[in-house]
């Protein structure tokens, strides 16, 4: 290559025009040992870029190369089969719920019989209760009958044939305080609709002045209205004692002023 | 593809990748890490590898890529990179300098203290004997844009290894 020419192809290298073909060129030039001096100082130059180009991965392994992708895959392989066992896993949590629901269900319903078995209870506790008290109201003795009534109000929720039974006493007993006691039991049931009808009509027809004066208390307390027309022939009654009429009176402003 | 068969795509231009991730990284440690992560992210795109000319122009673009990616990181954790290292700033002892001289380390030294796209233009084209084809191809850099900054590149490492010579003759 002449000396021109390789300043020609300096000068294009310089300027990024050069083929790689004419750059070989200028490599093999700068490879020689006679270089001319006006070329020194570009040797340093081609120089370095022949080492660089001699380089090669001395101690090359694979594992220096693919080390950190077979780690990878390695890990996905894992990966997966932590994947599998989570699902393994996911299918046994699953089985273990259904058999948790199971047992609790049981458990529930167990309790729902049992709490029915109480209820049995609660229903023979009071039919016991309800024969005592029948029992006790057969009694000739008023104390026995009286024990009777009281024994109701032990009764939280009395069936009608225990309410007819008070309404039967309020009427009929022959000891005052027996009438009484079941007026005052049968008050705590004065939301009963026949309970009600039962003590105004009570109050329309009894005519002792002591069963009078404890029904108008009970209805005033119970804010009976109904009972107003009751009250106002007990006002007009003729025979009626004043003490009953001035309660009566009473008892229709209270419930009139209501 | 098969582990094995890819190795076998692959082992061919390990050479080659090793000198642009050394060109690019100097370290050898920094290299050989940086051509490991390559290989992950090859193998990831082996199903596009019939996409391209060659395993080699792929391996070539993704070694370069992550090469820019670790010299980006490290410029922000460590500023006193050698590339800002120039070469009279003091930085080097005129004792260490003479140690350095005519060793390839400071030869090294001035290559590294080229900017960046300029040591890869240099890398893919004067030591790899790339074609401008190939080297757009593999930055994304129209052939003009390379052909100037080839141009630009040559003329600053002539300035450097200048300054070497002017150096040695003292």
């Amino acid at each position: 290559m002449s000396l021109d020419r390789t300043k020609e192809l300096i000068e294009k290298y310089f300027n990024g025009e050069t083929s790689l073909e004419e750059e070989k060129q200028l490599q093999s030039f700068f490879q020689r040992e006679d270089i001319p001096i006006e070329f020194k100082e570009y040797q340093l130059q081609f120089k370095d870029i022949q080492n660089r180009q001699n380089i090669r991965w001395e101690d090359f392994s694979e594992d220096k190369l693919f080390g950190k992708l077979e780690e990878n895959l390695d890990q996905e392989e894992q990966d997966v089969k932590v994947v599998s066992i989570n699902r393994s896993t996911l299918t046994w949590i699953y089985r273990i719920a259904a058999a948790v629901a199971l047992i609790l269900v049981g458990y529930l319903a167990g309790n729902n019989l049992k709490s029915d078995d109480g209820l049995d209870e609660v229903r023979k506790e009071l039919q016991q209760m309800k024969a005592m008290m029948f029992d006790n109201l057969g009694s000739n003795s008023a104390s026995g009958r009286l024990q009777a009534v009281n024994n109701s109000f032990d009764i939280d929720a009395p069936d009608d044939e225990i309410l007819d039974a008070l309404i039967q006493r309020m009427y009929d007993d022959k000891n005052t305080n027996v009438r009484l006691k079941a007026i005052e039991s049968l008050a705590r049931f004065g939301d009963n609709i026949k309970v009600k009808n039962s003590l105004v009509d009570a109050l329309g027809s009894i005519e002792e002045p002591a069963i009078q004066i404890s029904l108008i208390h009970v209805l005033v307390e119970l804010k009976e209205k109904s009972a107003i027309e009751n009250l106002e022939k007990i006002t007009e009654g003729s025979d009626v004692l004043k003490e009953v009429k001035a309660e009566a009176h009473l008892g229709i402003f209270k419930l009139k002023d209501l | 593809m098969e582990l094995q068969e890819f190795k076998v795509k692959v082992l061919p231009v390990k050479d080659r990748l090793y000198r642009i991730a050394l060109n690019m990284l100097r370290s050898v440690e920094e290299a050989e890490d940086t051509l490991q992560d390559a290989m992950v992210k090859l193998w990831d795109k082996r199903q596009q590898l019939s996409e391209y000319r060659s395993v080699e122009a792929l391996a070539v673009t993704i070694t370069k890529n992550l090469c820019l990616d670790r010299l980006k990181s490290k410029k922000h954790k460590n500023q006193l990179d050698v590339q800002e290292m120039e070469l009279d700033s003091g930085f080097v002892t005129p004792q260490r300098r003479a140690e350095l001289n005519q060793s390839m380390e400071i030869i090294d030294l001035v290559f590294q203290s080229l900017p960046e796209q300029q040591r890869l233009l240099i890398t893919l084209r004067d030591v790899e004997g790339f074609s401008y084809e190939e080297i757009s191809e593999q930055t994304g850099l129209e052939i003009n844009n390379i052909r100037v900054g080839l141009s630009r590149a040559r003329k600053k490492a002539r300035e450097a290894y200048l300054k070497i010579e002017d150096y040695e003759l003292r």
